[in-house]
């Protein structure tokens, strides 16, 4: 955890890929505060004159003093850290938030669904898993995007799926002539991934919509509520449970989220305008 | 059971039909085999069979955009049951494909022959389209989209 | 239980503001009595009340000339102990980015004329604010070095209904001294802290010579308040879908007043500000539910529509806050009925809410 909860600390832009047209991965010097993070977590990040905004970390779990966020300009604030070059300082303070259920795994198959930048904080979990590949049964990775255009770390996702214990399966809304992959919803890989239900534990994240398809199919295969794990979002503006922004019935998904088991949520998903 | 009718009831299409349902649809039913490039169906043709997907992978296309891809454990056309329509997509085999092709029009007097057995079929079918317009609603919301 | 006579109160008020100390009261300015620095005995507002009434808060003249003849205003001790507007830090872009967050300096405070449900809103805002892993420096420097003297109510609004949520209206914690005011007597004093031991101890006391009035100013006050369902938590978590905010939606504006009057409404924000001299000063001030964007998701309101935000409000201060502090987050001073321009009234909202499930 940086030292103080409200105040961010400096850190150094060290790296920068472009995933696509307006998604950036920076890669933070964390060396001076190192920040041990679980898989799951956000940080608040500071871009100078422009204010701090919650975004996922989408790093290495084992490697703390790299810190890694993957942001998609659509904001007052997304905008400008999009744009920091290497060399910027911006502001940090974190970790903040529930981790995914990567220990409660241990012992069964792994079903990753993952949908737009929802990947990036799957990330850290998928890192975790191939780290200790050992403790699971089956691993799935599970990818939808827009297009192949809009895939994040692509390359990486080639390099799992070359891996002989991992299964990566991606599918996009619309496939350009030279794509000779699945085209639909994430939902479709889901019914088709052959886990054993009894055992396996799902992690998804995206919008809140392909959640709720993924959720369906998920329970329908026999997976049991509280092993499907989803990730909540809110406005959030303090990251600390004190400003009321984030709360989502009982929750400040700040503190008690934003990665909720479907048990937690599920009474309150169907409830509009909560 | 012969080993058509025993692919045939593998299949996730056939999941809930009778064995009898399932022997009467075997009367219908042929193996395909599809290598990459090869078209089960051409837009503007005449809809005369539905295929059962078993392994590979189908791109339905209309011109150059694929609108979606049939899987196997899937469905694909049914249009033959609504008199006298076209294939309004072409179906392009883009990994090889093992199917099992059901004749339109032999299903087709089978299905008024015995009303029961049209009956349970018209179901199935209507559940995998139930199913695609789910799919393709959720898909519609483009939800990976988003302005900026 | 001692007693002070009237003429007496100004070297209590002048001990409240020995070394430093800024004492804080009730006065009348605006139309209303607010909680504001004051000096002495003439400015607090003598001879006055506020008539309450759901969409109403008048001051009217009393036909006597007590000091704290009237139950509460506008402003609670949230006003002083959680400021609304705070600065954060700053931050200075020069070689590399440096955040300064040193606090301001302020003067320890006295807070003079509050009551058994401001006593309790003081209780809820410590486990909002101070008990969480991530407690408040803002709050706890300024609750740390607090004194404070209440005053026991004899009287309650038609819009009062702490009896019902057990917070009043005999204060019995949570101050250093408590007043009883007697309009043509002697004020009696309960001390109920060291502190309050010393306060007294420097004043010209005497034991109480009635003891009773306490008790009795509490019963009186215990007449005609509102009632508040002690299940109102079960039927509103009950409640979520049903009818009833579509109902409320055709009369709440969203003004955001019972967040701004409520004892215990914590809601902030964060402005970031560039200042001339090239400091990015971030700042915290208070915020509300009400606020159509304070829900916003990629520029969209998750609470879209006024009954949705009532809704939330409602759920959170009588229902959810439970399940979050232990306790419910209402008091039952019923500032939120008075201050609310279209008279909603929380007791009966909580009442048809549960009903229409």
């Amino acid at each position: 955890m940086t030292p103080n909860p409200t105040t961010p600390v400096a850190m150094e832009v060290v790296a920068k890929v472009q995933e696509t047209a307006d998604t950036y991965t920076l890669t933070l010097d964390a060396s001076e505060h190192p920040v041990a993070f679980a898989p799951g977590q956000f940080t608040m990040l500071y871009a100078f004159g422009h204010g701090e905004v919650p975004i996922s970390i989408s790093g290495d779990p084992a490697d703390p003093t790299r810190l890694v966020h993957t942001i998609r300009a659509v904001g007052k604030v997304t905008h400008p850290l999009c744009a920091a070059e290497v060399g910027t300082h911006l502001g940090v303070r974190g970790p903040y938030g529930t981790a995914w259920p990567v220990e409660p795994a241990e012992g069964g198959d792994v079903v990753v669904v993952a949908g737009g930048i929802g990947l990036a904080p799957l990330r850290p979990a998928i890192l975790h898993l191939l780290t200790h590949r050992a403790r699971y049964e089956r691993v799935f990775v599970l990818v939808g995007a827009r297009s192949p255009d809009d895939l994040l770390f692509r390359e990486e996702l080639q390099r799992w799926r070359s891996r002989f214990d991992v299964e990566v399966e991606v599918i996009v809304d619309r496939g350009p002539p030279d794509w000779h992959g699945p085209v639909g919803v994430v939902t479709q890989l889901l019914s088709r991934a052959p886990f054993d239900a009894s055992k396996a534990v799902v992690m998804t994240c995206g919008p809140e919509v392909m959640m709720r398809f993924v959720v369906r199919e998920a329970l329908q295969r026999g997976v049991a509520p509280e092993r499907i794990a989803l990730s909540m979002e809110r406005n959030m503006k303090c990251a600390i449970g004190l400003c009321g922004h984030c709360q989502w019935g009982r929750d400040f998904l700040c503190r008690t989220g934003p990665v909720l088991s479907w048990d937690q949520a599920a009474s309150r998903f169907g409830v509009r305008g909560l | 059971m012969s080993d058509l009718t025993h692919a045939l009831a593998a299949h996730p299409f056939c999941q809930g039909l009778l064995p009898e349902h399932i022997a009467r649809l075997a009367t219908c039913a042929t193996e395909q085999a599809f290598e990459v490039g090869d078209y089960l169906a051409r837009e503007g043709h005449d809809a005369d069979a539905s295929y059962l997907i078993r392994s590979g992978r189908v791109a339905l296309r209309s011109g150059r955009e694929t609108l979606e891809t049939v899987e196997s454990d899937q469905l694909l056309g049914w249009s033959w049951l609504l008199d006298g329509t076209t294939w309004h997509v072409d179906a392009v085999a883009v990994l090889p494909v093992a199917a099992l092709r059901l004749d339109g029009p032999a299903l087709d007097a089978q299905m008024h022959l015995h009303p029961a057995f049209g009956h349970a079929f018209a179901r199935q079918i209507l559940r995998s389209v139930h199913q695609r317009l789910e799919r393709a609603r959720l898909r519609s919301l483009d939800v990976f989209g988003g302005s900026p | 239980m001692r007693e002070l006579q009237r003429g007496q109160l100004e070297s209590l008020l002048r001990l409240l503001q020995a070394d430093g100390r800024q004492l804080i009261g009730p006065t009348a300015r605006d139309g209303s009595i607010v909680l504001e620095p004051i000096h002495g005995v003439a400015d607090l507002p003598k001879g006055l009340t506020l008539r309450q009434a759901p969409g109403s808060v008048r001051l009217e003249a009393r036909d006597d000339d007590a000091l704290f003849g009237f139950t509460v205003g506008p402003d609670a001790a949230k006003r002083w102990l959680f400021p609304p507007r705070v600065e954060l830090w700053r931050a200075r872009q020069a070689e590399t980015l440096t955040f300064d967050d040193r606090p301001a300096p302020h003067a320890p405070l006295a807070l003079l004329g509050l009551r058994a449900c401001d006593t309790a809103a003081i209780a809820i805002q410590d486990r909002v604010l101070l008990q969480s892993d991530f407690a408040d420096p803002t709050y706890a420097s300024r609750r740390a070095d607090l004194l404070l003297v209440a005053v026991q109510c004899a009287t309650a609004s038609p819009t009062c209904f702490c009896t019902s949520m057990g917070t009043g209206p005999r204060v019995t914690s949570g101050f250093d001294l408590c007043l009883t005011e007697h309009v043509d007597g002697p004020f009696v004093i309960e001390v109920g802290s060291e502190a309050g031991q010393r306060l007294v101890d420097q004043l010209p006391t005497r034991p109480a010579s009635d003891p009773e009035a306490p008790e009795r100013a509490a019963a009186a006050a215990r007449q005609g308040q509102r009632v508040m369902p002690s299940d109102v938590r079960e039927q509103l978590l009950g409640a979520l879908q049903g009818p009833h905010w579509d109902d409320v939606a055709t009369r709440c504006l969203g003004c955001a007043n019972c967040t701004l009057v409520c004892p215990t409404c914590f809601c902030t924000t964060v402005d970031d500000v560039t200042e001339l001299s090239g400091d990015a000063v971030h700042t915290r001030r208070w915020d509300s539910c009400f606020d159509p964007a304070f829900s916003d998701v990629h520029g969209h309101a998750v609470r879209e529509g006024v009954g949705d935000r009532y809704r939330q409000w409602l759920t959170h201060k009588l229902a959810t806050w439970h399940d979050q502090f232990g306790t419910s987050g209402c008091v039952g001073c019923g500032r939120c009925i008075g201050w609310c321009p279209a008279g909603i009234d929380i007791v009966a909202e909580a009442i048809a809410a549960g009903a229409s499930s």
